[in-house]
């Protein structure tokens, strides 16, 4: 009898294992695993990994995210980079987060400007363990594009193509696993609160969003999205809207106030504001040497992003309004659609101002979506803009992304990297390399998130011929 | 099957949460990090014991001539005009007394301008300057109790502007002076141009040992001041970090704006204790470590011995007098 059922259970662990091998989504993982594992140890963006590192020091000081500098973002990124600190320094015995490299101190002028001008170069072991959570979230958000795929179209094939569309895009790729930066973490939380959303639960989307928002600030805009869908799927209800709406209010709250609480206590609330307060501020602060390209991007572009607001926001209601009008009489399936076209829209349209490479992140998973679910035409603005935003971020970072190889290992001389950074400072057509290559990838960037607009207008068009 | 069912949505939500608020913890309420050290002379034979949680690396430097204070003042008034922002002094004041606490040193006690005069009676202590201009109590172009206090014993520790280059006059306005340093030093020896050093100066070799890399140069020293030592970088003939003696005193001098690597090298220099006259006799043992390390060490004589933690993201500092 004992033999008989643990034949059984071997015999479903066996099937339940070759079903999982023969997954459809492990090809994707495992193909996306293996370029961000040989990525992450070579390429590090030095400058952004640095402050990073800066706030695990103050973290492991007592003095929490602000009451030194070294973090200017909202307090969710600190969090994790305080369970991070804690498994490299006390659990993983990691000694040394860098060091201070005298020989980077002759170019801090020359990169000033172009967010690569400093002389702390964090370790490899220290770039490697700040990555692995990144990469862990990309994962995570690949589940559930799939996830989403698959419960839409019945087609797992298909899933594991949306979801390859994600974690193989190459921006993805050089955001978690080179740049450093937790995006992907916005990301994760913005899918969540969507897909907790088409399943009801309104209390945790409304915590999720909030988390997404507080992550990195663009996940807003997608509030009122799910605010319309909200109102659409339950019209004729009021109590059901009423009592939904108030559970996401409440879910944003709780989690404001978690997240916040030590803020509260603290004083240091307006300081975790400081990554739109500055922004904002410098927008408006008319720079001294307007002449200097990057001083008048950097000023006069984010006065432009400043006013371009005041036609997003309305914009992105008046969507919102046209999918609650316009969803009379839909299908919850139908209702579904809407709510992630609407989800491409808003952030796409919320990011049309071309902004640092690592902010498209947000539009990759509804965008995934669409190109396996309702346009493969839309392969052609993904191309454009991942790629577009692959050399984009590289004209920035460009060879510091060797510094840590450069300055922990033989494989290649510190001083020859230098060399290679200096090399992006030649002039060509009268500027700097690294500025033309900047302004030209940021183009081709832009130029790929506007084909999103093209396309859905095509669609559109032919839905409407077409009757 | 993986499936989008609603419950493993709820359980990823929960894990992330609980995620953060460990996070969370960590940070604010529960800080899991503890560092210690300890010191013990036996006649020349110097034992020392160390411990932190984290694995980290450690620095140990010991000298001869650390400064011997009664207690460190910084100045900050509202009241009276300055070089600096009163709100840029006033934050990197709040965020040099946190650098106390990381060296378990006392903070340093404010003082205002009259405060200020009040202290210059006794020059067994140091003083702290980042308004980048001194109070009128104790400077202009007709007083010199500072420079006087300076050259009997005091120690004036000096950042964020061009010192000895302008005075408060009797109205309160700001009053440029010819020839910055001559008062302190004899002759011009001061920096007005901003730029940044990223040459070596002559005693790197100490500024290494206690992580100070500050590199500005605006207000920063003349090279060559005899008696001075120079563990910054220089340019021009100008160094960003310079420890002068005068007379019986000390000025030290920190090039540059008020920016976190003059903030922490100001710390290191005042926690530390360092002197010019500490060349010669000063030595570094480094190493890494989690839990505990013990070790000895000779000396003699009367010496400072000063911990760091972190190498160049100090976490902890304690300084021995031995």
């Amino acid at each position: 009898m004992q033999s008989m059922e643990q034949g059984c259970t071997g015999d479903r662990f066996k099937e339940r294992f070759v079903r999982s091998v023969r997954h459809p989504l492990l090809p994707v993982i495992m193909t996306g695993l293996m370029i961000r594992l040989i990525l992450m140890p070579l390429l590090t963006y030095a400058y952004d990994i640095s402050f990073w590192a800066t706030t695990i020091q103050n973290i492991m000081s007592g003095d929490g995210l602000y009451d030194m500098p070294g973090y200017y973002y909202s307090p969710v990124w600190g969090y994790i980079l305080g369970a991070v600190g804690f498994i490299g320094n006390v659990l993983l015995g990691i000694t040394s987060m860098g060091g201070f490299f005298e020989e980077l101190l002759p170019g801090i002028e020359l990169f000033e400007n172009c967010y690569t001008s400093t002389a702390i170069v964090t370790t490899i072991e220290f770039n490697i363990l700040i990555k692995v959570p990144l990469i862990l979230s990309d994962v995570l958000v690949a589940w559930m594009l799939y996830s989403l795929v698959k419960e839409k179209t019945g087609d797992e094939r298909k899933a594991a193509t949306g979801a390859a569309l994600w974690f193989l895009c190459p921006i993805v790729i050089y955001m978690s696993s080179i740049h450093a930066t937790f995006d992907t973490f916005s990301v994760l939380f913005t899918l969540l609160s969507v897909m907790l959303l088409r399943k009801e639960h309104y209390l945790l989307a409304g915590m999720s969003i909030a988390t997404a928002t507080f992550t990195k600030l663009f996940p807003a805009y997608l509030i009122v999205v799910l605010v319309a869908y909200t109102l659409a799927r339950h019209r004729g209800d009021r109590n059901a809207i009423g009592k939904n709406i108030m559970k996401m209010a409440a879910g944003a709250l709780i989690i404001t106030l978690l997240i916040y609480a030590p803020m509260l206590l603290d004083g240091t609330f307006a300081e975790s504001f400081f990554f739109i307060t500055a922004r904002v501020g410098g927008a408006s602060v008319p720079t001294e040497s307007e002449q200097d390209l990057f001083a008048l991007l950097s000023s006069g572009g984010m006065r432009i992003v400043t006013i371009v607001q005041f036609v997003i926001l309305p914009g992105i209601c008046y969507l919102a309004y046209r999918m609650y009008t316009g969803g009379k009489g839909k299908t919850e399936e139908e209702l579904d659609d809407r709510l992630l076209l609407l989800a491409l829209v808003t952030t796409t349209f919320s990011l049309a101002w071309v902004p640092s490479p690592q902010y498209l992140l947000i539009i990759i998973p509804f965008l995934a979506y669409h190109i396996v679910a309702k346009d493969r035409r839309l392969i052609v603005p993904w191309v454009v803009m991942s790629v577009g935003a692959v050399l984009f971020a590289f004209s920035t970072s460009n060879f510091s992304l060797l510094l840590s190889l450069g300055a922990y290992t033989d494989i290649i001389e510190l001083g020859t990297v230098i060399s290679l950074m200096e090399s992006m400072h030649v002039p060509v057509f009268g500027m700097p390399f690294q500025q033309l290559l900047f302004i030209i990838t940021g183009i081709i960037e832009g130029v790929g998130m506007w084909m999103i607009f093209l396309y859905i207008y095509l669609r559109r068009r032919e839905h409407v011929v077409n009757g | 099957m993986l499936s989008t069912d609603r419950r493993i949505l709820v359980i990823l939500f929960a894990m992330l949460t609980v995620l953060l608020m460990i996070g969370q913890g960590i940070a604010y309420w529960a800080n899991p990090n503890s560092f210690d050290s300890d010191m013990d002379r036996t006649g020349d034979n110097v034992e020392y014991t160390l411990s932190s949680s984290a694995a980290v690396e450690y620095s140990i430097t010991v000298f001869e001539n650390g400064t011997d204070l009664e207690g460190i003042y910084v100045y900050y008034d509202e009241e009276v005009a300055s070089y600096q922002p009163h709100s840029a002094q006033k934050e990197f004041i709040e965020r040099l007394m946190l650098e106390f606490d990381r060296r378990n040193a006392e903070r340093p006690v404010i003082v205002d301008a009259d405060g200020i005069a009040d202290l210059m009676t006794n020059v067994n202590i140091g003083i702290i300057v980042v308004s980048g201009i001194l109070p009128p109590t104790v400077f202009s172009n007709t007083d010199s109790t500072a420079v006087d206090w300076v050259k009997g014993g005091g120690v004036l520790y000096w950042a964020g502007g061009v010192l000895d280059s302008s005075y408060i006059d009797a109205d309160g306005q700001i009053t440029m002076l010819p020839d910055p340093g001559t008062r302190f030093f004899g002759f011009p020896s001061v920096n007005t141009e901003n730029e940044r050093g990223s040459v070596p100066s002559d005693d790197r070799d100490i500024g290494r040992m206690l992580s100070m890399n500050a590199d500005g140069l605006y207000g920063g020293l003349k090279i060559a001041i005899p008696g001075t030592l120079y563990p910054g970088f220089q340019d021009d003939g100008f160094s960003s970090i310079s420890l002068a003696s005068v007379g019986n005193g000390m000025v030290a001098v920190f090039g540059g704006s008020l920016d976190n690597a003059v903030r922490v090298s100001l710390a290191q220099t005042v926690c530390s204790g360092i002197t010019p006259d500490v060349r010669g006799s000063i030595e570094c043992v480094t190493g890494s470590f989690q839990g505990s390390h013990s070790g000895s060490t000779v000396v003699s004589g009367s010496v400072t011995a000063y911990v760091y933690y972190g190498g160049t993201h100090i976490v902890y500092g304690k300084r021995f007098s031995l």
